[in-house]
């Protein structure tokens, strides 16, 4: 009984990468330009913006968050660093508009930290995050599409593969920061225990404070990079974003329920969701109808998440 | 003594209070608040949210949450629209409540039996069911007044709006279910302490199920409304019910942790959103601004609930 749990398991666990694969293998089968050199820059770009954010995103979802949050703030993010590198230059503009992605993620932290919230409670309160974000993104714009006009660091950061390189490079840093340091197994701990870690002397509520700042900051980043990249915004530039890096986090294998995964798995992560993304573009299918998809993948990572591990208990005193 | 019993009343009744105080001011403010076509207004607003939001306490007394509403009720009223023009009325309802049920099992199968966050699953439903709804009507809105449904959906009896009758309908069978019956009971049960629950041989399962196809059948039964009441199906119906819908429960004073709330509460939760959006808009407060509110009411009510939780448990009453 033991060991076929333990197949099913372990076919459970790659079960995802088959499928991909066969799907992979089948795309381009059907379309040749999928896999040709073009397509693939292609695809590493648009994997970078997807790709940042998800970096903020496994902080929190490490910890036994969530942030639905993140695509309002890019939305925001996006105004704001147009409007301020055509008033103020290219140095302040880019620190005006991260220093609005850390307040906005900084607000969120203290607030969960305040009432030690769960994972309901952060679902809950980054919804309510989200609206409040995208409302005032259309409140700044006026509800207006803006071009860019400017040329320099920041009209630069989003052309050729600069994109990528802000990706690898962030997504380094942070694999170094979670996994060598002691700011990095804290937060481990605070996932998968945050009981345990309280009473062992860790600042939780610091901790929350922290990771919810970081995923602000860092969605942030993704926010002008994707600006920069097209080189307009809207007050709607950002929406879905936050569900594609939620999406690659479980898709890759980041639990969530806290405590568990690596940004290994989050870049591999990233990688399926951006190819499923460009695969189902070149087939022909809409942006509406590959919302389903995403819907079903969610779930479906999730499920598969929930069938590697053995049937946990529920945590004790967990909301919901 | 006497005192204390006055705080204890305006602790327990603090919605009602905030309600009086709106009430009062917005009366001194401005003359159009208090008239009979206001208020009719005001009900007129709250009927199709708030037939939602009495699922929603059903899910939120057994623990449970469900963000996936809001994008059901779109694909309802696209679903209704589209059929009663082509396979005539009973068609359309059936079909529509069909959708409800089969959504709400859906959800409620994951849940209960695969263990997976309600939070994620219908999270992911709440996606799906968007697509769905934008692919059926490649996002823009279907019209079809029927004459009879637009009617129905517009009409009034004795001064009352019929959709505000269906409202009081689901209000008052919501909270004698909770209030009477076994499966009230055993909801309480459930959301309060669920292994407990589980010892004392209440089938869990079976409760957290039901509660999901209870909010699938509601919301498309709002949303049946919805399409009668605007005769239109649109892919952007819903897109703030399950986030004022939750805010009118926890205002209310149902908590997320489970356990407790009922309907009446839900009732004036859902009257003080409607009283105080209705305010803002009389006050001419811009649309933006108010979701600015929405959200801001969320976290707020959120962030005190989860205070007043920890604050019963430590006092040991949970």
């Amino acid at each position: 009984m033991q060991n076929k749990n333990r197949i099913g398991g372990f076919l459970a666990r790659h079960a995802i990468l088959i499928v991909f694969a066969i799907l992979c293998i089948a795309v381009a089968i059907i379309e040749h330009r999928f896999v040709s050199l073009q397509n693939i820059r292609n695809i590493l770009n648009q994997i970078s913006v997807i790709g940042i954010l998800s970096c903020g995103m496994t902080f929190v979802i490490v910890s036994g968050y969530i942030n639905l949050s993140v695509g309002s703030i890019m939305s925001i993010v996006g105004i704001v660093v147009l409007k301020t590198v055509a008033s103020m230059g290219d140095a302040p503009g880019l620190l005006v508009a991260l220093a609005v992605g850390v307040l906005v993620g900084a607000v969120t932290g203290i607030i969960m930290s305040l009432i030690e919230g769960k994972l309901g409670e952060s679902f809950m309160v980054t919804y309510g995050m989200q609206s409040v974000c995208a409302a005032l993104a259309l409140i700044v714009s006026g509800g207006l599409f803006m071009m860019s006009t400017t040329t320099g660091v920041f009209s630069s950061m989003g052309t050729g593969l600069t994109p990528i390189y802000i990706f690898l490079v962030l997504i380094v840093l942070c694999h170094v920061f979670l996994t060598q340091t002691v700011w990095g197994r804290n937060i481990y701990f605070l996932g998968a225990n945050p009981v345990a870690a309280k009473l062992s002397g860790i600042n939780t509520r610091l901790y929350i404070t922290i990771v919810f700042t970081l995923c602000g900051f860092i969605s942030a980043l993704a926010g002008i990079v994707l600006t920069s990249r097209v080189a307009s915004a809207n007050p709607n530039a950002g929406v879905g974003y936050e569900l594609d890096a939620i999406s690659a986090c479980v898709v890759g294998g980041v639990s969530m329920k806290g405590g568990k995964g690596t940004f290994l798995h989050t870049l591999k992560g990233v990688v399926i969701i951006g190819m499923l993304g460009n695969a189902l573009n070149l087939l022909g299918i809409t942006t509406y109808p590959q919302m389903i998809v995403k819907g079903f993948v969610i779930v479906l990572a999730v499920s598969m998440d929930a069938f590697t591990r053995p049937a946990p208990s529920r945590k004790v005193g967990e909301a919901a | 003594m006497n005192r204390h019993k006055l705080v204890h009343l305006l602790k327990n009744n603090i919605v009602v209070v905030a309600l009086l105080l709106i009430v009062a001011v917005m009366a001194l403010v401005s003359n159009t608040f208090l008239t009979a076509a206001n208020i009719q207004n005001i009900f007129g607003q709250i009927a199709i949210n708030g037939i939602v939001a009495f699922g929603m306490t059903y899910a939120i007394i057994c623990g449970e949450f469900d963000l996936s509403c809001g994008s059901l009720l779109a694909v309802v009223t696209i679903l209704f629209i589209d059929l009663s023009k082509r396979a005539g009325i009973p068609a359309a309802v059936l079909v529509c409540l069909l959708t409800g049920f089969v959504v709400g099992l859906v959800n409620g199968l994951l849940v209960s039996k695969l263990k997976i966050s309600a939070f994620v699953v219908t999270l992911g439903m709440m996606v799906a069911l968007k697509g769905v709804a934008l692919s059926y009507t490649q996002g823009k809105p279907i019209n079809y007044i029927n004459d009879s449904l637009y009617a129905f959906g517009n009409g009034s009896l004795w001064g009352i709006q019929n959709i505000v009758f269906f409202f009081l309908i689901v209000f008052v069978a919501a909270e004698i279910i909770l209030r009477f019956t076994k499966f009230g009971r055993n909801l309480y049960a459930t959301g309060g302490n669920q292994t407990a629950a589980k010892m004392a041989g209440i089938r869990v399962d079976f409760y957290k199920t039901s509660i999901f196809v209870i909010i699938g059948l509601v919301t498309a039964l709002a949303g049946i409304i919805m399409a009668c009441r605007t005769g239109a199906g649109n892919s952007l119906f819903g897109g703030d019910l399950s986030m004022t819908v939750v805010s009118a429960v926890v205002i209310g004073g149902s908590s997320l942790s489970g356990g407790r709330g009922n309907a009446i509460k839900t009732f004036f939760g859902m009257l003080v959103l409607g009283v105080l959006f209705n305010a803002l808009m009389i006050l001419g407060v811009q649309a933006n601004w108010q979701d600015v509110i929405k959200g801001a009411i969320l976290i707020l009510v959120i962030a005190l609930d989860a205070t007043f939780a920890r604050g019963r448990k430590k006092l040991g009453r949970a």
